[in-house]
């Protein structure tokens, strides 16, 4: 009961200029790519992404991808959600105002099957195939003729 | 009468009393926690004879083999009852003692009618020894087998993830004060937290999303010692719910805590653990569920789990493997 009163707090000693755990650098470097351990992983991605659909006809995937400034959208489909990047849209047309106002010059992105629904796949992948006639986006994935 | 109405009053007020306290104990048990030791139990495989044995040598107090804890034990069947609820095993070589298996719910007494005696099956449940020495074992899940030797190094989460302790590489903490084991595959994926500065407190990190390739999002789990003598002030050490509160402070970088601790546990293996959990949000946006397990060790240091997981993104989680891997810690 008299715990409740309590606001003694115990500081810690640290003399290192970290904290315990880093959890920002901890997570980040564990996300696919993020350090050299995921180096053969990485390369692969660039091949792929050297190969995959450009409606344009670039060849801006390799190279793009060597720039360490680009970025990657990931797109993953579960069911009939889109999520881009850790974050849950609405829909196909937030998915499409999102990368028309994120994308930038070499950017690339890739989708993923999550169990999509067919429908909301084939939406996303619309999306991303205006994108690469108007843009340039070059897109790639583990998607299916449906 | 009036003296009568007041007793009256007092039995009220402490039937009141408990009432609350029960229901506010209920509560507090109550928390779902992702690395649940009693939900997600961990068993040992052994045979029959061994479980008899120890039954006779220590009554499961000591040893391998210890009252309360869980157990895929494999023997044949050699009674069992008419609405199969029940059944006694014995060990595959001749033993005058057997085992007492009865079914926990529907689910095994209908695996049960599926079996006659002299089957060969493995029992998964836990395991009691009464003072007379009688055993019993409550089953969880039972399956015929064909096998007749087991070896006792094997664990596993029932007929999912069976591991052997003598393939999984053993890591030591605090010059051996702590040792556990962890799954094969981790040691691809695990980090030293000071060689790598990823942090202060002595441990490991395992990326465990990176194994196959499960998710892009963020699942690790940390193992670590937090040296009481090293960071706290010696008149400060008494206090060890102060000192997880300011480890929980440093490491989720905020001043306000939510409950802790969110959940007390005495595990069947006789692990005291306190459980905090809360969203961990990175500046990019990214949200995390973080749920930190602390143990107390006697030397006045402090064992720190970490699990760090996307609530919608982790989908093949690695729960199992991190249960077993703490199922398996020593102090």
């Amino acid at each position: 009961m008299l715990s409740g009163f309590d606001k003694r707090t115990v500081e810690l000693q640290n003399n290192s200029n970290m904290p315990l755990i880093d959890l920002d650098k901890a997570i980040d470097r564990a996300k696919w790519g993020a350090d050299g351990s995921n180096e053969a992983d990485s390369v692969a991605s660039l091949n792929e992404a050297s190969e995959s659909i450009s409606a344009n006809g670039t060849s801006g995937g390799a190279e793009s991808g060597l720039m360490k400034e680009e970025k990657e959208f990931i797109i993953k489909v579960r069911g009939k959600t889109i999520c881009l990047n850790g974050t849950d849209l609405r829909d196909s047309e937030e998915l499409r105002k999102r990368l028309t106002a994120e994308y930038k010059k070499g950017d690339t992105a890739q989708v993923k099957d999550d169990y999509a629904d067919a429908d909301t796949y084939r939406e996303v992948l619309e999306v991303l195939k205006k994108l690469a006639e108007t843009e340039g986006l070059v897109y790639s994935g583990d998607y299916v003729e449906r | 009468m009036r003296g009568r109405k007041k007793t009256y009053k007092i039995l009220s007020f402490a039937l009141l009393t408990a009432v609350v306290v029960t229901l506010c104990g209920a509560a507090f048990l109550s928390v779902k926690v992702a690395l649940d030791t009693e939900t997600h139990v961990v068993y040992q495989h052994v045979d029959a004879r061994t479980i008899i044995d120890a039954a006779e040598k220590t009554a499961g107090k000591s040893g391998v083999i210890r009252k309360g804890r869980y157990y895929a034990v494999s023997g044949i069947i050699d009674t069992k009852n008419k609405n199969n609820k029940k059944l006694t095993l014995k060990a595959f070589s001749t033993t005058a003692k057997v085992i007492s298996c009865s079914a926990s719910d529907e689910e095994a007494a209908n695996a049960i009618s599926a079996l006659n005696t002299g089957d060969k099956v493995t029992v998964y449940g836990k395991l009691d020894i009464d003072l007379l020495k009688k055993i019993s074992l409550e089953i969880d899940h039972i399956e015929k087998t064909d096998i007749e030797a087991v070896n006792d190094s094997i664990y596993s989460m029932r007929t999912k993830l069976a591991m052997d302790i003598r393939d999984m590489p053993e890591r030591e903490l605090a010059d051996g004060k702590v040792s556990y084991r962890i799954p094969k595959d981790w040691e691809a994926v695990e980090h030293d937290i000071v060689d790598e500065e990823l942090g202060a407190m002595e441990g490991y990190q395992y990326k465990l999303n990176e194994i196959g390739r499960k998710s892009e999002y963020a699942e690790s789990f940390f193992v670590c010692y937090f040296d009481t003598d090293s960071f706290v002030a010696e008149n400060d050490r008494g206090n060890k719910k102060l000192i997880e509160e300011a480890i929980l402070k440093d490491i989720l970088k905020t001043d306000e805590l939510k409950k802790f601790p969110a959940r007390n546990v005495t595990t069947y293996y006789g692990a005291k653990y306190k459980y905090y959990q809360d969203t961990y949000r990175k500046l990019s946006g990214d949200k995390y569920q973080a749920e930190f397990v602390f143990q107390e060790l006697d030397d006045g240091g402090i064992l720190v789990y970490l699990y760090i997981y996307n609530t919608q993104h982790t989908k093949e989680s690695a729960r199992d493997e991190i249960m077993l891997t703490m199922r398996l810690a020593e102090t």
